[in-house]
């Protein structure tokens, strides 16, 4: 199990689209597993499968807390299909009330032999998800001319098994909110239901306030900390990472540290370069799609969000800006140009190329090459060698409006006040 | 008149001064023209040469106004940020002039019309994809 090993490098679940199949297929050895929705379709799930790499599944039950229009299709006004099959599996409560109305703390508080059924529901859902015919695995061995000589082809056995089991879990704005009550109930649940070769990893979905509130985050860790779970998932809403004070994000340090405190695993959902870096202060590793999607906002879901613009990942500023932002930077600035295989052979030293970028794929690739990269530094480097490298980038850039590198400042200055804090 | 209000100035007004200072007869124009993901709010195009004018309009924002027109350097032959004004000083238009964009001033007459002045030319900097400048000259083509 991936998840509850020792690694030398923070781990990178992706969050798998369609549209990325083939890039998920030639970069295997680029990142150790995915992150996927209960939700996610018949076709995308047999694909994952048969890529053999770890997963865990989001059950996401909290959509059920969500205004009832949120669930239905927008055309034709009706429970959309993939919710309709997670209420059908979670039980009659789900199902009854889908797309009619929330479902509330007292739903599930007012009965706990309905909680444990639900949740022994949503556990043998991640369970049966996958479970199904296996078919062969296509390595595409020839396929390997976009990514750099060090990839590993490491290519795994199909797994119809996820990694690790997530109870029942809601949003909470504090420990005081009966969401968080009904959390940490499923939770407990869940370890009662655990079977042999079973692995709970309650889910904290909180808000980014919350991070700046100590006595909430002790509770936090007391409850959750004191009960047998085998590791966490924490989920900020809507947290960027990029733009977060100080306090917040110094705030996500001492909860992943609370947590871990006791040698368990803390995964964050959903993160960036600055979770990369928290992996020296207890974070075992993060989801996050290709160059998109290292934040979500948990009331957003089912917002007409139409197409991802491909965004282009700045390695020295580690982050993704838009295209055209981007080809402004590196045509002024050659130092903030990158070397890997997708950027040689698409721009090079002729910027007038870059606007291939654009091209299906192409950003992706490349922000893929790019991560394992930077995991793979802040292993063999370590952190002080990555602080200076951010300062460099911080001076060098310094008053400049068109590049913006409030982000480096803020992580370096989170993490060192975390780091005296330890000494 | 002493206590007399001023209506807040709308940032589509200023297009109408910027059409007199580009006139019809030498220039064609589009407006809220995307490209690579932005909108460039006046496009001009220099009906000899074909050379293109990106101005970006903002009535305060300039810090704003300036970051947009830096991305339009990559498609326009010329790029100028379009202020009101009241709301620029000398220190802005220096740092503004750093990274060779144009400054268009658009200010109240005696008459309380509007009018645009250029007050700074914009530099070349070589930033331009010919590319770019190309599947841009399209909308002057095609669109009406």
């Amino acid at each position: 199990m991936l998840l509850l090993g020792t690694n030398k490098q923070p781990l990178m679940f992706l969050r798998p689209r369609n549209v990325d199949k083939r890039i998920l297929e030639q970069g295997l050895g680029l990142y150790e597993g995915f992150h996927v929705s209960a939700t996610l379709a018949d076709f995308m799930t047999n694909f994952i499968r048969d890529l053999g790499k770890p997963f865990f599944v989001d059950p996401m039950v909290y959509v059920f807390t969500l205004r009832p229009v949120q669930l239905l299709d927008d055309s034709t006004k009706t429970l959309k299909p993939c919710i309709n099959v997670i209420a059908r599996q979670y039980g009659s409560l789900f199902e009854q009330s889908a797309g009619k109305r929330p479902i509330t703390p007292t739903d599930l508080l007012s009965n706990h032999s309905s909680l444990e059924s639900i949740t022994k529901n949503v556990l043998s859902y991640q369970k049966s998800k996958f479970a199904g015919q296996l078919s062969l695995i296509s390595p595409y061995y020839d396929k390997y001319a976009l990514w750099g000589e060090e990839i590993s082809l490491s290519i795994g056995t199909s797994s119809s098994t996820p990694e690790v089991l997530i109870p029942p879990y809601f949003p909470f704005k504090n420990p005081t909110n009966s969401w968080y009550t009904v959390t940490l109930e499923c939770a407990r649940k869940a370890l009662s239901l655990k079977e042999r070769n079973d692995y709970i990893f309650p889910a904290l979905l909180i808000a980014p306030q919350m991070l700046t509130d100590p006595d909430s985050l002790s509770q936090i860790i007391g409850d959750f900390g004191s009960e047998k779970f085998d590791g966490f998932f924490i989920w900020v809403n809507d947290f960027k990472e990029e733009t977060e004070t100080p306090e917040r994000l110094n705030g996500l340090v001492q909860l992943i540290r609370g947590l871990s405190s006791g040698g368990r695993p803390v995964f964050k959902l959903y993160g960036g370069y600055f979770s990369a870096l928290l992996f020296a202060y207890g974070l075992k590793g993060f989801s996050c799609g290709l160059g998109y999607g290292s934040e979500k906002n948990v009331f957003k879901y089912g917002a007409a969000g139409g197409r991802i613009v491909p965004k282009y990942y700045v390695p020295r500023l580690h982050r993704s800006i838009a295209l055209g932002d981007a080809e402004r930077m590196l045509r002024t600035y050659p130092s903030l140009r990158c070397g890997c295989t997708v950027c040689k052979g698409v721009y090079g030293d002729n910027m007038d190329g870059f606007m291939e970028m654009r091209r299906r794929g192409r950003c992706e690739s490349h922000f893929l090459n790019v991560r394992k990269k930077e995991l793979k530094e802040i292993d063999e480097k370590g952190l002080n060698h990555v602080f200076s490298d951010m300062e460099g980038t911080v001076q060098a850039f310094k008053g400049d409006l068109l590049v913006d590198v409030e982000n480096l400042k803020r992580w370096r200055k989170t993490i060192e006040s975390s780091t005296k804090e330890i000494l | 008149m002493i206590g007399e209000k001023i209506r807040p100035i709308a940032e589509e007004e200023l297009r109408l001064p910027i059409r007199r200072l580009f006139p019809a007869d030498r220039y064609m124009m589009r407006t809220e023209i995307p490209f690579n993901g932005k909108i460039i709010d006046v496009l001009l195009m220099d009906k000899k040469t074909h050379r293109l004018i990106a101005i970006e309009l903002k009535i305060r924002k300039w810090k704003q106004a300036l970051r947009q027109a830096a991305v339009h350097q990559l498609c326009a032959n010329r790029v100028y940020v379009g202020l009101y004004r009241k709301y620029i000083n000398e220190s802005d238009k220096e740092f503004i002039a750093r990274y060779g964009i144009g400054i268009i001033e658009v200010k109240r007459t005696c008459k309380k019309t509007l009018k645009a002045v250029v007050i700074q030319q914009p530099k070349r900097l070589k930033l331009m994809n010919p590319q770019y400048a190309k599947e841009l000259r399209t909308y002057f083509l095609h669109k009406i």
